[in-house]
């Protein structure tokens, strides 16, 4: 009896000690990371305290290619095609984003109070080296860290640059991990103010618009560090600017936006906003930029936008489309848009595929080559 | 001249028990012990033979039957007052002496007299005398544990006879010792208490010493006889 | 064969349960206190090095400032110009919540642009809290656990003084992590930067940058490009050299600490000891018949040892437990003690660690094993023939010259390893424990000799109660001689260490008086300075007549931290620090007039300087050295502190911070009527704690006495252990003594006589252990007052013996003896006499 019980004590005590032992050893698993929300966090601010796009403005240089903290967010956006001597092509995106947290900044004797946040995108599309490169940098204002002024013109997000004469020759600089931009773009066309003078309707209600105007066509000339080497290239750049405090409508779920070169001094630039439903808004559209800076605008109906291809990408699993066939029957345009390479995905904190495409086709007659920039937004 | 007897015993009854059951080793005794009586109580190893000296000294508790000793009825008195009873009265010899170690020899022969608050200067005296007698004067301030087995035996059988006890229980008091020292003890044993005039109940073993008893009692399935002497 | 002696082993064991429970007792209570203190010590400092391991986050260096703090333009700089990404800036500081002085929030300011990198929680608590993080005032994040243990809600506001006001913050979003993380965070309240900077007044400044360099040679380029830019007031360290050098601050307590458990450990060791000599002595009939029957020594041995490694493998566990849950009790006491001498810090819990679980099971087995060698091989070696009990006896009181022998080399080795040269630790430690050793390897001759002294007094106060009772002790020496040596050996401990703290206590409270001149004291409430507009008007006061400004920083360094002690004196300052090296007046004047530097006697102890050495310190004009003009007795900061002169250090540093202010009366000015008035011209506009001589005096002293808090419970626990050693050495004597108890009870020795004995038994026990106890004590304290704490802080002490610990000890040694004896003497009285009479 007695030998019984002691016998249940011991195991009694050695299974709670046992226990114990797990439950000590649980408290030691090791930490977990997890992901950045600041970015997001700014991105999805209440739209309320600020100004909205509701008519034309007029526009006023140099002031107007600095920044408009009445309005939620804006960015300069610049694009280009670039190539050696030797033909080696390049692509570059280096776009600055400006969002407000709050229409009012906090108050108190700190510097650092937020109210923009400055985000930079910069990626390099090696075509022959077929590597794609994509960095990005958020800042507060605080310190100089990060702002944008109109005079002298800049746009900065620590040392990463856009700065100089916007009408003449603006300098661009950057660099993430072993590659690297120096470029200097000289505006060879007037400015082009998109949509209905400069304001641009995102959809139908009053309001979900942008300000916004193109440079269209800036000869570009630089270096392009890939690790240890450096090509020196000349190209085609492209710059957009457009500030708004809210653009899409609910029911938008991203869109389709391409500007091209072509190589008989025209430039095309053509957008569609996309439905839930998969449709097209009717506010999607376009321009055509002569070679002597003449400005066609064109409209969604105007244009057949058709997918050949798609591509999906192995980390997101997104599916993104891959070529396309653009026609502009009243203009006699048919061309062909093949990306430079597939995989130009931006997976940072916002995802979308923006790269360096090849054109290919006919205007009437005339057959045409180009290059451009493709920009795809909100593909699942 | 039949006088009321020293001890009286009457359908005594003990039990033990052996996990759940119980037996009982002894079963309905009854006997008599006259006042100066020398006594020899034999029997098998496990008869209860002690079980039967330590109901008489009222170490333990019969479940049935009367002890009666100098006409105190032992059964009826509590643990405190059988305890007193016993020092004033009785006198134990052990078989392994069972002298306290942590008392010098004197010590062990005064616990006794101590108990029964004899006067110290009498009672000092007294055990030296007995000391004296034994021949182990001069081991007076010795611990037990020096002296051999014949000098213990000596000095437990002084210690149980110096407080001048009725009535003696022995418990083969030299079944631990060889047969020459234990001739010697039991002389020594039989004088003193023939001197003293004590009713003695030894338990023992040994035919020859039984032989020296008054009377010898055989102790045999729980019940005791008369044996032929 | 084997088979057949654990069953044996399981049959003896499970028939004396109550020797069974004794041993294990004895294990597990020596293991729990190792592991208690393992626990609260250790855990303590793991928790606070985890928690500064998050807050770190992927940091692998760190850029600090000096005392004023770091400008926010090194920050932008090492962003525009060098170019350097990974990197954060960090604004730190403290805040208590008004309702609850008992908890202190840690502010970690951080720029949640520049953090997702180093530290993923502070920027993964959801957009909405995120952005609300960005844009309201005191908006700021907790762990779910810290808001719930404040009873907050997201939106909820919470006020909280710092320095010396109240502001309000707001719950905007829960830190979300993962359990282990959230740990790290207690009590941290993550705010923006700029929130951070509003809230703790420090716009323009940093705590620190945190930057993120690569491992190996190109990181360490970069490190030595860093330094070469970085302004001269700001130094790039790595990232764990700060917590790194808190938690060495408290090695030596922890050291102490350790080896107040391995103490308690060493009273175990007799427990286990008795207990396993005492079931050999059961036994020996039975090992004499296994002997007889061809089973070998080695075979005997073995088993013995080996079940000796089982029982305490049970008490092991059962100690884990004990020592898990004393440990937490154990926990508070230590946290409050590294607060008050060291680091702030915050411990919601601990875990018992692997190594901790591994650490006390190497001590506990070892212990039992060590205890249980010396029986096993007596049984062993013994002829086969079952012996008596007594022979054993008889050999061991014959052995004890022998003992005697071994004793004094132990305490002479012990004592040699005491007073060897050098200035390390351990081998004092080691030294005394040898000391202690010894001295319990004499105690029971001693015991003997004690005896035979106490029998008279006994025999005329106890009889033959008392005269047994004497004669008991000696007579079961096997027994009582372990019992006393371990209760001597926890009293001697408890009066050692009570004697050491009377004198350290002595000490600290006669360098109070004389370092603490000034009259009044005013101070800033934690964290913030005295405007100086206050401190003109505190020197314009009526009845002051000179004032002395104060105060602390501290100078992070790669592998060290300094505490500076700026001082503008009063004339009278100056009587304040009694020199242990260096010329009074030329020191002074040294001080004064040539920017020199006086160290305090730990300072001088650790860093091994001297009068006339140079000291390096960093300033806010890079390294500076400063001679060394005299070293002061000083018992503030066992880490050592160096003083400047407030002109010298204005020279070299930014910061104008004063942090208390010292005010001298005029002869015969009331002080209480003085600081009724101050008050009222001070408090009102500004909030400062205003402390006469005797008040400040009487908070230092409370702060020593907290500190000694775990210290008493170890004394305490020692003794409890020897308790116990004492419970199973009377419970062993009456299983040993059934017989004899039964010959007592059939000479006619009633119940109570029985106990009268027993109890008389205990008396002595405890009597004798007391006795000795006082030697060994009072040595302890001499070592400790002389050789410990002058090695292990650097601390000169005097020896200030109070009798009243003496008379103490004998009490506590008396009383935990009686105690003990209280249940083996109600049993051995209880005992059937015929049961234990026919044990034959």
């Amino acid at each position: 009896m007695r030998r019984a019980r002691l016998t249940w004590l011991v195991v009694l005590v050695a299974l709670l000690g046992l226990l114990y032992a797990v439950w000590a050893w649980r408290e030691v698993a090791p930490p977990k990371p997890a992901g950045s929300a600041a970015v997001t966090a700014v991105m999805s601010g209440d739209a309320t305290g600020f100004t909205r796009a509701l008519g034309p403005r007029a526009f006023e240089f140099p002031a107007d290619h600095g920044p408009h903290p009445d309005f939620r967010q804006e960015w300069w956006y610049y694009t280009g095609n670039l190539e050696t001597i030797d033909g080696r092509r390049f692509g570059y995106q280096l776009t600055f984003f400006r969002f407000a947290v709050t229409p009012e900044a906090q108050v108190g004797a700190s510097a650092w109070a937020v109210r923009d946040v400055y985000l930079a995108h910069f990626t390099l599309s090696d075509i022959a080296g077929e590597d794609f490169h994509a960095a990005e940098r958020t800042s507060r204002t605080a310190l100089g860290l990060a702002g944008a002024q109109a005079e002298p013109y800049a746009v900065w997000l620590e040392d990463w640059h856009a700065e100089g004469d916007p009408h003449s020759l603006t300098r661009l600089q950057a660099h993430a991990g072993e590659v690297a931009i120096e470029l200097e773009l000289r505006l060879t066309k007037p400015l082009v103010l998109q949509g209905d003078g400069g304001l641009s309707q995102k959809s139908a209600a009053a309001g979900n618009a942008s300000y916004y105007y193109s440079m269209t066509r800036l000869d570009t000339a630089g270096v392009v560090r890939v690790g240890q080497q450096t090509f020196t290239v000349r190209g085609l750049s492209w710059m957009d600017r457009e500030w708004s405090t809210s653009a899409l409508d609910k029911d938008q779920v991203g869109w389709d936006w391409a500007a091209l070169h072509l190589d008989d001094g025209s430039e095309l630039m053509y957008y569609q906003l996309r439905g839930r439903d998969g449709g097209v808004d009717p506010q999607s559209r376009g321009v055509l930029v002569d070679g002597d800076g003449g400005v066609l605008s064109v409209s969604a109906e105007q244009v057949q936008w058709q997918v050949l291809d798609h591509w999906r990408s192995p980390r997101s699993r997104a599916r993104y489309p891959a070529r396309w066939r653009v026609v502009v029957e009243e203009l006699g345009l048919e061309l062909e848009l093949t990306p430079a390479l597939a995989d130009q995905e931006l997976n940072l904190s916002f995802r979308y595929w923006e790269g360096a495409v090849t054109v290919r086709g006919r205007r009437g007659a005339r057959s045409l080559s180009g290059t451009g920039y493709v920009e795809l937004v909100g593909y699942e | 001249m039949q006088a009321a007897p020293h001890v009286l015993v009457e359908g005594l009854v003990k039990h033990f028990r052996e996990g759940v059951r119980s037996h009982a080793v002894i079963d309905g005794i009854s006997l008599q012990l006259r006042r100066g009586e020398f006594v020899a109580l034999v029997g098998r190893s496990g008869s209860g033979k002690s079980t039967l000296l330590n109901l008489l000294s009222g170490i333990e508790v019969p479940d049935a039957g009367r002890i009666i000793i100098d006409g105190r009825e032992l059964t009826g008195l509590s643990e405190r007052e059988r305890t007193l009873f016993r020092r004033r009265h009785i006198g134990f010899v052990f078989q392994f002496f069972n002298l306290l170690p942590t008392l010098t020899v004197l010590d062990n022969l005064l616990l006794p007299l101590a108990l029964n608050r004899a006067a110290d200067v009498d009672a000092t005296q007294r055990a030296l005398g007995v000391l004296t007698e034994l021949g182990l004067a001069s081991r007076i301030n010795s611990y037990p544990d020096v002296l051999s087995g014949g000098e213990q035996q000596r000095v437990a059988i002084a210690r149980a006879l110096v407080h001048r006890p009725a009535l003696l229980l022995a418990d083969e008091p030299t079944g631990n010792l060889d047969t020459e020292t234990g001739a010697e003890v039991m002389a020594f044993f039989q004088r003193q208490v023939c001197e003293a005039g004590l009713t003695v109940l030894m338990v023992t073993h040994s035919a020859e010493l039984a032989a020296r008893a008054d009377r010898v009692l055989a102790l045999r399935d729980s019940k005791v006889s008369e044996a032929v002497s | 064969m084997t088979r057949l002696l654990w069953r044996a082993s399981w049959r003896h064991l499970t028939a004396h349960p109550w020797q069974l429970a004794l041993t294990l007792l004895g294990v597990a209570l020596g293991v729990a206190v190792v592991v208690a203190i393992d626990l609260a010590v250790s855990g303590a400092l793991r928790s606070f090095e985890w928690s500064s391991q998050v807050l770190t986050g992927r940091a692998t260096h760190q850029v600090l400032g000096g005392p004023a703090g770091l400008s926010e333009q090194v920050y932008a700089r090492l962003r525009l110009d060098v170019g350097l990404r990974d990197s954060a800036p960090i604004v730190t500081g403290e805040v208590r919540p008004a309702e609850r002085a008992d908890i202190t929030l840690q502010v970690l300011g951080v720029d949640p642009f520049a953090e997702g990198a180093f530290r993923p929680y502070a920027t993964g608590g959801g957009e909405d809290s995120l952005s609300g993080l960005l844009t309201e005032p005191g908006a700021m994040m907790l762990t779910s656990d810290t808001a719930a243990r404040l009873d907050l809600h997201v939106g909820a506001t919470l006020s909280v003084r710092v320095a010396g006001q109240q502001r309000a913050v707001i719950l905007v979003g829960t830190l979300a992590s993962d359990e282990l993380t959230a740990q790290g965070l207690t009590d941290v309240m993550v705010m923006d930067i700029a929130g951070a900077q509003n809230l703790l007044g420090r716009s323009g400044t940093l705590s620190r940058i945190d930057v993120a360099l690569p491992i190996g040679p190109a990181g360490e380029a970069m490190a030595a490009q860093l330094r070469a830019l970085l302004p001269h007031d700001a130094v790039l360290l790595p990232a764990t050299a700060v917590t790194q050098s808190l938690t060495h601050m408290t090695d030596a307590l922890r050291f102490n600490l350790q080896a107040m458990s391995l103490l308690a450990l060493l009273v175990g060791m007799f427990l286990i000891y008795n207990a396993a000599a005492f079931s050999v002595v059961q036994r020996r009939p039975a090992i004499g018949t296994l002997r007889a029957l061809g089973v070998t020594r080695g075979e005997i041995y073995l088993w013995l040892v080996l079940e000796s490694c089982v029982v305490a493998t049970l008490g092991l566990v059962l100690g884990w437990l004990l020592g898990a849950l004393l440990g937490q009790g154990l926990l508070q006491a230590v946290v409050n003690t590294i607060n008050d001498l060291y680091f702030s810090l915050t411990v919601s819990r601990v875990a018992l660690e692997p190594q901790t679980l591994l650490k006390s099971a190497v001590l506990g087995i070892g212990a039992a094993v060590v205890a249980s060698l010396r029986p096993a091989w007596e049984a062993a070696a013994s002829v086969p023939r079952a012996l008596r009990a007594s022979s054993l006896e008889t050999t061991r009181r014959a052995r004890l010259p022998q003992r005697l022998l071994v004793g004094a080399g132990v305490i002479g080795v012990g004592g040699v390893s005491l007073v060897a040269p050098g200035q390390v630790l351990w081998p004092a430690l080691v030294g005394v424990l040898a000391m202690v050793a010894g001295y319990a390897w004499l105690v029971p001759a001693a015991t003997v000799g004690l005896m035979a002294l106490l029998r008279p007094i006994a025999s005329v106060f106890g009889g033959y109660a008392g005269r047994m009772a004497t004669r008991g002790v000696t007579t079961h020496l096997s027994r009582t001689g372990v019992a006393v040596a371990a209760l001597a050996v926890a009293v001697s401990a408890t009066l050692g260490v009570g004697l050491m703290i009377g004198s350290f206590r002595h000490t600290v409270d006669g360098w109070l008086q004389h370092i603490l001149r000034a009259d009044v004291y005013v101070a800033a409430t934690a964290g913030a300075g005295l405007p100086p507009e206050l401190i003109t008007e505190l020197r314009a006061a009526p009845s002051v007549v000179a004032v002395s400004t104060g105060r602390r920083i501290q100078i992070q360094e790669a592998n060290s931290r300094t505490e500076v002690w700026v001082l503008d004196p009063a004339p009278a300052s100056r009587t304040g620090f009694r020199y242990k090296h260096g010329d009074p007046t030329q020191a002074w004047q040294a001080f004064v007039e040539a920017g020199a530097a006086l160290v305090s006697e730990s300072y001088a102890f650790r860093q091994r300087v001297g009068v006339g050495d140079t000291l390096r310190l960093r300033s806010d004009a890079g390294v500076r050295e400063f001679a060394v003009a005299g070293v002061y007795y000083d018992y503030g900061s066992d880490q050592g502190v160096v003083a400047l002169h407030r002109a010298t250090y204005d020279r070299y540093w930014r910061d104008r911070v004063v942090a208390s202010v010292g005010l001298y009366l005029e002869e015969g000015a009331e002080v209480a009527a003085t600081m009724a008035e101050l008050r009222d011209r001070v408090g009102a506009v500004h909030e400062v704690v205003l402390r006469s001589n005797r008040e400040l005096r009487a908070a230092a002293m409370q702060v020593f006495d907290r500190t000694f808090v775990v210290t008493d419970v170890l004394r305490l626990l020692a003794v409890l252990i020897a308790g116990v050693g004492v419970v199973g050495a009377l419970a062993a004597l009456q299983l040993e003594r059934g017989r004899e108890v039964g010959v007592w009870r059939a000479l006619g020795f009633t119940a109570g006589q029985v106990g009268a004995v027993v109890t008389g038994e205990s008396l002595c026990l405890g009597l004798a252990a007391g006795v000795l106890a006082v030697p060994l004590g009072w040595v302890l304290a001499l070592v400790m007052v002389h050789v410990i704490q002058p090695r292990g802080f650097g601390w000169t002490m005097s020896f200030v013996a109070e009798p009243i610990l003496v008379g103490q000890a004998l009490a506590l040694s008396v009383t935990a003896a009686l105690c003990a004896g209280l249940w083996p003497a109600w049993r051995m009285a209880r005992a059937v006499p015929a049961a234990a009479l026919r044990g034959e």
